[in-house]
């Protein structure tokens, strides 16, 4: 398995994550919708520092971050699309079929999705696709990374059987700050 | 550095050695010290440094994803790091994120995140400070800021300076017993030295010899200082046995000269009787006889003076190998037919300045030894050499460093063992019963003393003898100064003229008064100097007749006197043992044209009327 060949520059990201945290902070501790989905598309763009994708990837010169379904997080990601940085672009998708989920390196699966998910994670299962979703129980239904609010907090469950199988590796600070950690021996909790 | 002078070699040594071995352990141990302590330090920095890198890393999901508790339980691992003080965890954002104190000190705040020292670490007087950037990816996160007291160090420094100290203790007396036992290999042997010498300075044993071990340089000290053992015993027994010849010389002479007087006596009365006893032949044939006897006894008494330095000579250049050559084919009659005799004559031999005579006589000497010495038939060798002498062999043999001409007398005799041959020289000391007088050698001995030479005599029993004369070399050329003694004399007429006899011993006073009296002379005779200067005061005088040897005022002060006072006066000296003191005289013919007791009347007579008539030539001239 070989690491992931997004290659940001340090400037250009810690100018992208000031942005971000700024956002984050100006909402930590509220649960307001605007608030949490600048978080969790905070969330989102930091997950990629912690994950490594099986190679090759669909483009190699292309990071392909998707919302599949309506969510009001698009228009947090949104600025990021085809933002160019070194060794590549940023790519915000919007698939409307699986077919075209199967491009991403990332992919959020909106509440609305929630009476398919079962479909759409059979769909994905085992392809080198991140799975992340505030649809409650994701992680148990078989997603990969799943939002949830504790203590007015957005943190993260995350099914590392699920990452494993897809052969995407998740580091393991990742798993170490998650709330809820489901493996496949141990189904074990944190 | 004068204290240092003051204390033994030995506690020297010691000193040194040990003063050496403690500066090098100190020098060591320090260096030592500093490396360790350096060594501690970038330990410490690489263990707070991989502590600091750690737990950034640790902090770095929790920074990304904002979880300070996380954060905070991360850095909460640090209790069971003791010496950690603080740690802190900035966001990009220089906001404090997380934090750490350790519980024992107060609590104090984090740094603000603009006043922590750049990337790295970093020491001040009291704690180790890192600062660490915290990545994820490439990507800037935020900073930890760790701060760890120098309890490390200081248990460094505490164990190594008890170690140190320990060690240091335990070196001194290593060192101070290894000093005391290798100083021995330096001291020992000086130690050894200065207990010969100290013996020889308070025993005065000159016998004792240092003990020599190895080759160094305190060895080849030791070996020197025996040589010079050597020769100083050498050199001591030379001395002694000069001392003990001169003084026989000096008792020798003394007797000779005693011996003489009456001599002169006996011969000058045998004189006058014989003179009276002409027409009565029986007691003309008992004076001859008493004449005869006097005569020997001359002889025997020239013998002694020759041994005690002080005969009157004839001494000239001479060349030995002329001389060997000249008297070789008497010497080969003296050794009869049984004896082989070889001259081995160096080529162009240095002349030396001798009295030949004499020479003549201690070769014969020599001859007639190694005869008696050699039983049936044998070789006697005599040879001749030039050879010069030089330091330590001149010390060796009591003459001055120079050129010397070596007589060398070998013979295949009976050889002499050492306690005959600390003997030979000695006065009536002879190996060969009645058949010797035991002055032949004594002779040599004296002649070659006077003539600042010296024998060197080298033989084992059985083993044959060989006897070195070593004669000065002669440079310079001197007039050759004559004993008149000997010159043919005129015949004697009766004489004319006042002389005045000064003489100690009355009997010759009056035997010589009488004598000169009884030839036409008008004499006064007294027996000091004194009274003959009070004499010539009153009286006229022609001729001063004294003997040399006389209480108070001698003969040689006298005739300074006379020549002063009275340059008319015609002054004869007469001795039976002129000394040493005769250079004082102005006037050297005087002691040149001395008369030898005992003296034959028609020398006197002879003498007496040559000094007259040159004093009548005088006087003529001056009319």
């Amino acid at each position: 398995m070989l690491r992931r060949n997004f290659n940001f520059t340090a400037m250009r990201l810690s100018a992208c994550f000031l942005v971000v945290l700024g956002v984050m902070l100006a909402v930590s501790g509220t649960a307001c919708a605007s608030q949490e989905n600048s978080i969790k598309a905070a969330y989102l763009y930091q997950i990629t520092q912690f994950v490594e994708w099986p190679e090759p990837r669909p483009s190699p010169d292309a990071f392909h971050l998707c919302v599949f379904g309506v969510d009001q997080i698009s228009n947090k990601l949104a600025p990021l699309h085809m933002r160019e940085e070194e060794g590549g672009h940023i790519e915000v998708l919007f698939p409307t079929n699986l077919i075209d989920t199967l491009n991403c390196e990332i992919i959020y699966i909106s509440k609305e999705k929630a009476q398919a998910l079962s479909s759409i994670l059979k769909a994905l299962q085992n392809k080198p696709v991140v799975t992340v979703s505030s649809i409650k129980d994701f992680v148990k239904s078989g997603g990969m990374i799943g939002f949830t609010i504790i203590n007015n907090t957005v943190r993260l469950e995350i099914n590392h059987s699920a990452a494993i199988r897809a052969g995407i590796y998740l580091n393991a600070k990742l798993l170490e700050i998650a709330s809820f950690v489901m493996n496949s021996q141990s189904g074990g909790k944190r | 550095m004068k204290a240092l002078s003051l204390i033994s070699i030995r506690n020297k040594l010691v000193l040194i050695i040990f003063s050496v071995s403690m500066v090098v352990i100190t020098v060591i141990g320090s260096v030592h010290f500093f490396l360790d302590i350096q060594h501690a330090k970038k330990a410490m920095r690489h263990d707070l440094t991989s502590l600091t890198e750690l737990l950034g890393n640790r902090s770095s999901a929790a920074l990304a994803f904002d979880i300070d508790d996380l954060a905070t339980e991360n850095l909460g691992s640090l209790l069971h790091i003791n010496n950690v003080v603080q740690a802190c965890v900035y966001k990009n954002t220089g906001d404090l994120f997380a934090s750490y104190h350790r519980e024992s000190d107060q609590v104090s705040s984090c740094p603000n995140s603009d006043l922590l020292p750049g990337v790295g670490s970093k020491f001040d007087s009291s704690q180790l400070v890192v600062v660490q950037e915290i990545f994820q990816k490439e990507m800037s996160l935020g900073k930890i800021y760790l701060a760890s007291d120098l309890t490390p160090i200081k248990a460094v420094l505490w164990n190594i300076g008890l170690f140190s100290f320990l060690a240091l203790i335990a070196a001194s007396l290593i060192s101070f017993i290894l000093a005391s036992w290798l100083q021995g290999f330096i001291s020992k042997s000086i130690l050894n030295i200065t207990d010969v010498a100290n013996s020889i300075i308070e025993k005065g044993d000159h016998s004792q010899r240092v003990a020599i071990s190895g080759a160094d340089e305190v060895a080849k000290l030791g070996g020197a200082f025996n040589d010079m053992l050597d020769a100083l015993e050498k050199q001591n027994a030379q001395i002694n046995r000069i001392e003990k010849m001169d003084a026989l010389g000096q008792l020798t002479g003394g007797i000779a000269h005693d011996f003489n007087n009456m001599l002169g006596v006996i011969v000058g009365y045998s004189d006058l009787l014989a003179e009276t006893l002409v027409d009565q032949p029986v007691m003309s044939k008992y004076v001859d006889e008493i004449t005869h006897a006097s005569e020997r006894g001359a002889a025997l008494t020239k013998k002694l003076l020759s041994f005690s330095k002080v005969n009157h000579q004839e001494v000239s250049d001479c060349n030995i190998n002329t001389l060997l050559l000249n008297f070789h084919h008497m010497l080969s009659r003296t050794l009869t037919s049984r004896v082989e005799m070889t001259l081995h004559l160096e080529k162009e031999l240095w002349p030396v300045w001798i009295d030949e005579g004499g020479l003549v006589d201690v070769i014969l000497n020599f001859s007639i030894n190694a005869m008696h010495a050699i039983e049936g038939n044998g070789r006697f060798d005599i040879q001749t050499l030039n050879t010069t002498v030089s330091h330590p062999a001149a010390a060796s043999l009591g003459i001055n460093q120079g050129d010397y001409v070596v007589l060398s007398f070998v013979d295949t005799g009976c050889g002499m063992d050492k306690g005959t041959l600390s003997h030979i020289f000695e006065p009536f000391y002879t190996t060969k019963g009645e058949n010797g007088t035991g002055l032949g050698l004594s002779q040599a001995y004296g002649y070659m003393k006077q003539f600042d030479g010296v024998i060197k005599v080298e033989s084992q029993p059985g083993e044959g003898s060989t006897f070195s004369l070593y004669f000065p070399r002669y440079s310079k050329k001197f007039e050759c100064l004559l004993v008149t003694e000997n010159q043919p004399v005129p015949s004697v007429q009766a004489g004319s003229g006042v002389i005045l006899l000064v003489d100690d011993e009355v009997a010759l006073l009056a035997l010589n008064h009488e004598l000169l009296e009884k030839n036409g002379y008008t004499v006064v005779s007294v027996d000091s100097a004194e009274k003959a200067l009070d004499i010539l005061a009153h009286q006229e005088v022609d001729l001063l007749i004294s003997d040399i040897v006389m209480p108070k005022i001698d003969g040689y002060q006298l005739a300074s006197i006379v020549n002063e006072k009275f340059p008319r006066v015609k002054i004869q000296l007469v001795s039976g043992c002129p000394d040493a003191s005769r250079s004082a005289l102005k006037d050297k013919t005087l002691s040149d044209n001395m008369l030898m007791k005992p003296i034959k009347l028609d020398t006197l007579l002879n003498r007496v009327d040559a000094l007259l008539s040159s004093a009548d030539e005088l006087l003529d001239l001056e009319a």
